[in-house]
C-alpha cells in the first residue's frame, strides 16, 4: 500500500515539474549564464 | 505545495489563497560571490537582462545598473496576461537572487507574495503599470 502511494507521489511530483518546465513563464535559471558556481 | 500553502492560509487570508491558487511555480536562487568578482557579475547580468529581451512575449518592465546594485524585472505575457515573471538582483552584499513566478500573475499583489513568503526583493519591487 505504501509503496503504491508512494509512487502515485512520485508521478504526481515528477509530473507537476514537467508541466512546470512547459509553462511559458518557466525560467531555467541554468540559461541564465550568471555564475552560480561561484 | 503552492496549493498546500493556498489552503492552510484560506481561513486566514482567502484573498492570498486565491492569488497563490492561480501560481503554479515560485522558484528563488540566491548565491553568494566574491566582492572582487562584482563588475563581472552586473555584466552577466545584463547580458541575461539583453538576452531576455530578444525572446518572444518576454519583455522587460524593470532594469536598475547602479555601481553596486543592480536587477532587472522581465515579464512573460500570454494572451494578454502575465505568465511569467523573472527577476534577477545583484546587491550590496555580493549575492545574485533569481526570481522566477510563473502561473496567472496579478502584478498588484507581487509585494504581497514577498511579504508573505519573506522574498525582500519582491517587496521593493516596483512594476509600472502602463507597460
Amino acid at each position: 500500500m505504501w509503496m503504491l502511494l508512494g509512487l502515485l507521489m512520485a508521478l504526481a511530483l515528477s509530473g507537476n515539474l514537467a508541466a512546470q518546465e512547459e509553462d511559458p513563464g518557466y525560467v531555467d535559471f541554468d540559461t541564465l549564464d550568471l555564475p552560480f558556481d561561484g | 505545495m503552492l496549493r498546500l500553502i493556498a489552503e492552510s492560509t484560506r481561513d486566514d487570508d482567502p484573498a492570498f489563497a486565491d492569488l497563490l491558487d492561480r501560481l503554479t511555480l515560485i522558484h528563488v536562487q540566491s548565491v553568494p560571490f566574491e566582492s572582487r568578482d562584482a563588475e563581472y557579475v552586473h555584466e552577466r547580468v545584463a547580458r541575461a537582462a539583453a538576452r531576455f529581451d530578444r525572446i518572444q512575449n518576454w519583455e522587460r518592465v524593470v532594469h536598475v545598473r547602479g555601481k553596486k546594485e543592480s536587477s532587472f524585472v522581465s515579464l512573460k505575457t500570454r494572451r494578454g496576461r502575465v505568465a511569467g515573471l523573472l527577476m534577477v538582483v545583484v546587491d550590496a552584499r555580493s549575492e545574485v537572487f533569481c526570481i522566477n513566478i510563473v502561473g496567472d500573475i496579478d502584478l498588484a499583489q507581487i509585494g504581497r507574495i514577498g511579504r508573505k513568503f519573506d522574498i525582500e526583493q519582491l517587496e521593493e519591487v516596483r512594476i509600472p503599470k502602463k507597460r
